[in-house]
């Protein structure tokens, strides 16, 4: 395992995080129709940063086993909580936080063991 | 008076009452149709991981490609339809935890579709995500 594609991995992962906070910006805001709730620029920004992320993870899966993607992957929960909670203001409370916890610890058990 | 001033009293506690549910705001509009969409999003997020490996098998641009590689399209457009739709109602946390929900698709279909073995401690490792999955979309405490 190349420590450089593992690298590449945790910032697609980083990337598909700012993309899903881009994707909340535009859903909080009311829009004059249902086309155009799609049709703006935060989402198809956050849309475009995704297809970013998901080359980005393609290139890194060169060096990194495919059991290992699932166990990287899942930082995504902690770079969505701690980027939402900074630019959204959402609340980080000791019980999301402990269920954020099992929810690492539950992928590390299945894909750990495998 | 007694009663009049009982009244504005209890007018003011009406309004106090609206306008903290109000400034509490969008986050309190998820409710159980909500959940649904949202658990219908992860499934067909869960069936556009098999389109991504069934296409990832085939010959590239053979029928077989093409045909896996556009329902492959096909449920990612549908989810983000979607997505955007639960994002509109919910905390991008709490909606996000949802996804972990996919795994245990993914068991199924893997154990369905592939024959993919299904340990103890692989359902042992669901429960525990599930666990966690509960804990964050059962907080009350939002906005």
């Amino acid at each position: 395992m190349d420590i450089r594609y593992v690298g590449l991995y945790v910032l697609s992962v980083l990337v598909a995080a700012c993309s899903q906070i881009l994707l909340k910006t535009a859903a909080d805001k009311t829009y004059s129709s249902r086309l155009r709730e799609y049709l703006n620029v935060p989402v198809i920004a956050g849309y475009g940063l995704m297809a970013v992320s998901l080359v980005m993870t393609m290139v890194a899966y060169r060096g990194v086993p495919l059991s290992y993607g699932p166990v990287i992957e899942a930082l995504g929960y902690v770079f969505v909580a701690v980027l939402g909670w900074i630019f959204l203001k959402e609340r980080l409370t000791g019980r999301k936080a402990a269920g954020m916890v099992l929810i690492i610890a539950g992928i590390l058990l299945i894909q750990v063991t495998q | 008076m007694a009663r009049e001033r009982k009244n504005s009293r209890e007018k003011e506690r009406r309004q106090d009452s609206k306008s903290v549910s109000a400034s509490a705001g969008k986050e309190e509009r998820a409710g159980t149709g909500t959940f649904l969409l949202l658990q219908f999003a992860m499934l067909i997020f869960s069936l556009s991981n098999i389109c991504s490996k069934m296409a990832g098998e085939q010959e590239l641009l053979s029928p077989e490609f093409i045909l896996w590689f556009g329902g492959l399209i096909l449920t990612m457009g549908l989810y983000a339809l979607i997505w955007q739709q639960v994002l509109k109602r919910m905390p991008l946390m709490t909606a996000y935890a949802n996804k972990a929900v996919v795994i245990l698709w993914g068991l199924l279909w893997g154990r369905l579709f592939f024959q993919e073995p299904v340990s103890l401690t692989k359902i042992a490792g669901a429960a525990v995500v599930m666990a966690g999955v509960y804990l964050m979309v059962t907080e009350k405490k939002e906005g």
